[in-house]
C-alpha cells in the first residue's frame, strides 16, 4: 500500500525580480509517508522556507511539481489551492502570525469561519483544541497579553482546528527561549505520535531536528545538501 | 463565511481605527445629510403644491370649452388659425350639458355664469366679479368652510356669499376672523363682527346696453347718453368665504357667489370672457363654457376623455399639477446633484480610508490567505467594512439631513410669522428618499470600497506575510 503523502520532483524555484536571477531551489526531490516528523535545516537563505510556502501552496514553482496525496499542486486552480491550504495543511510561523485584534479563541476559530463551519461550532472546535494545546484558560487574551510560547501554542491550535494532513512549521521556536522552545517542540511531536499528522518543520536547531525527526534534509543555496534518515 | 461573521470583523476593524473610521463616517454622512435635506425642500414645495390642490378639491373640476385647444395651433399663428375656423365646433348648449351630465362620474355640471360687477355695501363701493354657482356645490370644498354664516339652498334665493377680501375693500374688517390688515389703504375701516354683516342687504350693480343709445348710434342721432347703463339689485349676504387660491383658474374665483338661477337673472352684458365672445359670435353655444364636478379624482381623466370625444375642449387645474411636477423634477435634480456631489467626494474618502487599512493590514491578510480565506472571502470583508460605512453614514446622514431641515423649517418658520405669513412646512422627508438615501449611500460606499477589496484579494501572501 502506498503510504506516501508528499512527493516533490525537480522543484525548482527562481526569483526574477532583479537583472541576477536568484535560485531558491534547485532540482529538490524526496518523498514523505503519512505520519512522519520531517525536520529541514540549513542557514538562513538556504530556501527552506521557500521549500514550506511552495508545500503550502502560498507560492507556485518556477518548475517540477509538489504532490500531495496525489494531487500536483501545479495543476490546482485558485479555488483548488485556497481548500488545499484551508484542509489538507496548516501552517505555523516563527513570528506565530496571529492578528492582534483578535483573541485567542478568534484567531484559531478564523481558520474554521473561513472553511464555513457554523458560528457555535467553531467556538466549540476552538475552545477544545486550545484545551489540547494547553491554552484552556487563555481564550479570551488577545496576543498582546500571551506569552511567545503561548501565542506559537495559539497558532499551532489555529493550523490544527480544520484538521489537516499536514502541519508546516516554518522555525516554530525561532522566536521562543531554549525551555519554551523545547516545549513546542514537545507538543509538535507530542501532536505527531497522537494524531498521525505529518510534520514538516523547517528550523536552525539541528541538534533538536536530529533527536526527534524521521528524516532531516539539510539544504544550502537550494540543494539538498545531506538526508539523514532515524532508519 | 455567514454575514454576522462579516459585520462582526467589519464593525471591529472600522473600530481598531476610530479616529479615521469616524472621520470617513462623517463624509458620508455629511455627504447624504446634504442630499436629503436639499431634496427634502424639493419634496417639500411639492407637497405643499399637491397637498393644496387635495386639500381644496382641484382634482376634481374641469372646466369645458366649445373647441379642443391645441397650443400647436395656437403658437403656428394665423394659417393655422384659419384652418381650425374650418373646423365643425360642437355646440355647448342644453342638450350637450345633459349628455355630459350622463356621462359616468360625473357628479355636478353646469354652465359657467361669471361676469364683473361693482358691489355697494357699507356707503362704499368695490369692483369684482360675480359667480353662479349651483347649491349643490355646497356640500363641497371650498363652499362648505365658510368663515361665517352658511351657504344656500336653492338656487334660485335672493342671497349671496361674499369673500372676505371683498369684504376688506368695502372697508370692512370681520374682529372675530384673522385678517391681514398690513395692506390696508389708508381709508377708514370699519371693525364689524361677521354676525352683524351677515343678513345684511348688499346691492350689487351691472352694466348692461342701453336700448335707447344703441338706436341712437344706429340713427346717427345725437345722444349724451353712454352706450351702458347701469342697474342694480339687493341681495342678503347670507355667508362670508375665504379667498380662492389661484391655483383654481377662476373655476370658483369669484368676490361674490350668487345662487346659479339667480345669477342667470342678472341682467348684464351679453359677453364676459373670450369663450362667451367666441360663443356670441359662433352663435351655435348657448353656453360660453361648462364647469364639471366629477365624483372623485379617479374619474378625471375618464371623464375628460369623453367630454373630448364629444368635440369640446376640457382644463384641469390637474394640468397645470404636471407642470409643476416638470418643474419640481428638474429642481429635485438639480438639488440631488449637489448632494450626490458631496456624496462622491465621501466615497472618495472611504476608497483612501480602505487604501490606508490595506497597507496597514497586508501581513494579516497574508495571514488570513495562509490559513484558508479564499479571495473572495478576503474580497467580502473589505466590501463589508465599506459597506458599514455606508450604512452607518446613511444612518448618521438620514438624522443629520432631519435636523438640518428641521432647524432650517424653524428660522425659515420663524421670519414667516414675522412677516405676517402662515406657517409651511417647507422641508419634507418622504419614506422614498429615506430609503432610496440609504440605499444610495450603501451603493456609494460599496463602489468606492470594489478597488480597495480587489487590491487586498490579490495581495501575494508570502509577500504579505513578509510585510511588518
Amino acid at each position: 500500500m502506498n503510504n506516501t503523502i508528499l512527493k516533490i520532483h525537480n522543484l525548482r524555484k527562481v526569483y526574477k525580480k532583479t537583472k541576477t536571477p536568484v535560485y531558491a531551489l534547485q532540482d529538490i526531490n524526496f518523498e514523505i509517508s503519512k505520519g512522519q516528523f520531517i525536520s529541514v535545516v540549513g542557514r538562513s537563505g538556504s530556501g527552506k522556507s521557500t521549500l514550506l510556502n511552495l508545500i503550502g501552496g502560498l507560492d507556485t514553482p518556477t518548475s517540477g511539481g509538489v504532490e500531495i496525496s496525489g494531487k500536483d499542486l501545479s495543476q490546482m486552480n485558485k479555488r483548488e489551492l485556497t481548500y488545499h491550504r484551508r484542509f489538507t495543511v496548516g501552517m505555523i510561523f516563527q513570528s506565530f502570525n496571529l492578528i492582534f485584534s483578535l483573541t485567542a479563541l478568534e484567531n484559531v476559530a478564523l481558520a474554521s469561519m473561513f472553511a464555513n463551519v457554523p458560528r457555535k461550532k467553531r467556538k466549540t472546535m476552538a475552545t477544545n483544541i486550545l484545551h489540547t494545546v494547553g491554552l484552556g484558560e487563555r481564550t479570551d487574551h488577545t496576543p498582546s497579553e500571551l506569552s511567545g510560547g503561548e501565542a506559537q501554542r495559539v497558532a499551532i491550535a489555529r493550523a490544527l482546528i480544520n484538521n489537516p494532513a499536514i502541519l508546516l512549521a516554518d522555525e516554530p521556536t525561532g522566536n521562543l527561549d531554549s525551555i519554551t522552545a523545547r516545549e513546542i517542540i514537545s507538543l509538535l511531536q507530542h501532536l505527531n505520535h497522537k494524531t498521525g499528522i505529518t510534520v514538516i518543520m523547517v528550523t536552525h536547531d539541528e541538534i533538536a531536528a536530529r533527536e526527534i525527526s524521521d528524516h532531516v534534509y539539510t539544504l544550502l543555496d537550494g540543494n539538498i545538501v545531506e538526508h539523514v534518515s532515524r532508519e | 463565511m455567514q454575514i454576522n461573521d462579516l459585520l462582526q470583523l467589519g464593525l471591529s476593524n472600522l473600530w481598531k481605527t476610530k479616529l479615521r473610521a469616524f472621520l470617513t463616517i462623517l463624509g458620508v454622512t455629511i455627504g447624504i445629510g446634504a442630499l436629503v435635506s436639499m431634496v427634502s425642500f424639493g419634496t417639500g414645495l411639492q407637497k405643499n403644491v399637491t397637498d393644496y390642490f387635495k386639500e381644496n378639491d382641484l382634482f376634481t373640476s374641469i372646466q369645458i370649452i366649445p373647441q379642443k385647444i391645441d397650443l400647436n395651433e395656437i403658437s403656428s399663428g394665423l394659417q393655422s388659425s384659419r384652418e381650425s375656423d374650418q373646423k365643425d365646433i360642437a355646440p355647448l348648449n342644453a342638450a350637450a350639458l345633459e349628455k355630459i351630465r350622463s356621462i359616468q362620474g360625473v357628479e355636478i355640471a353646469f354652465p359657467e355664469i361669471s361676469f364683473p360687477v361693482k358691489v355697494r355695501f357699507n356707503n362704499r363701493e368695490t369692483r369684482t366679479y360675480l359667480k353662479g354657482i349651483p347649491a349643490e356645490l355646497g356640500k363641497h370644498k371650498p363652499f362648505n368652510e365658510l368663515l361665517a354664516g352658511h351657504f344656500y339652498q336653492d338656487d334660485d334665493q335672493e342671497s349671496i356669499i361674499i369673500d372676505k377680501e371683498t369684504l376688506k375693500s368695502l372697508g370692512i374688517v370681520l374682529t372675530d376672523i384673522v385678517m391681514d390688515t398690513t395692506s390696508q389703504k389708508t381709508e377708514e375701516i370699519t371693525y364689524v363682527s361677521s354676525d352683524s354683516v351677515i343678513g345684511k342687504k348688499i346691492i350689487i350693480i351691472t352694466s348692461v346696453v342701453d336700448p335707447a343709445s344703441v338706436s341712437d348710434i344706429i340713427g346717427m342721432r345725437k345722444t349724451d347718453n353712454s352706450l351702458f347703463k347701469e342697474k342694480q339689485r339687493q341681495y342678503t349676504i347670507i355667508g362670508i368665504r375665504e379667498r380662492e387660491s389661484e391655483f383654481s383658474y377662476g373655476y370658483y374665483r369669484g368676490g361674490i357667489i350668487a345662487p346659479i338661477k339667480t345669477a342667470e337673472r342678472i341682467p348684464r352684458l351679453p359677453f364676459n370672457s373670450v369663450w362667451s365672445l367666441l360663443n356670441t359670435m359662433d352663435n351655435k353655444s348657448d353656453y360660453g363654457a361648462l364647469l364639471v364636478r366629477v365624483k372623485s379624482a379617479d374619474f378625471l381623466e375618464s371623464v375628460r376623455n369623453e367630454i373630448e370625444e364629444q368635440g369640446f375642449g376640457t382644463i384641469s387645474v390637474a394640468d397645470q399639477l404636471e407642470e409643476f411636477k416638470k418643474g419640481f423634477i428638474i429642481m429635485d435634480t438639480a438639488l440631488g446633484a449637489i448632494g450626490t456631489i458631496a456624496l462622491i467626494v465621501a466615497g472618495l474618502g472611504i476608497i483612501n480610508t480602505m487604501v490606508m487599512s490595506i497597507l496597514e493590514r497586508t501581513r494579516e491578510i497574508g495571514i488570513m490567505k495562509a490559513i484558508g480565506g479564499s479571495e473572495f472571502q478576503i474580497k467580502s470583508i473589505f466590501f463589508f467594512e465599506a459597506g458599514s460605512i455606508g450604512v452607518l453614514g446613511g444612518l448618521f446622514g438620514l438624522a443629520l439631513g432631519w435636523l438640518v431641515t428641521k432647524i432650517a423649517g424653524a428660522v425659515a418658520t420663524y421670519y414667516i410669522i414675522k412677516q405676517g405669513g402662515e406657517i409651511v412646512d417647507f422641508f419634507y422627508i418622504p419614506g422614498w428618499l429615506i430609503v432610496s438615501a440609504l440605499i444610495f449611500s450603501i451603493v456609494i460606499s460599496l463602489i468606492a470600497g470594489i478597488y480597495p477589496a480587489i487590491r487586498a484579494a490579490r495581495i501575494n501572501p508570502v509577500e504579505a506575510l513578509r510585510h511588518d
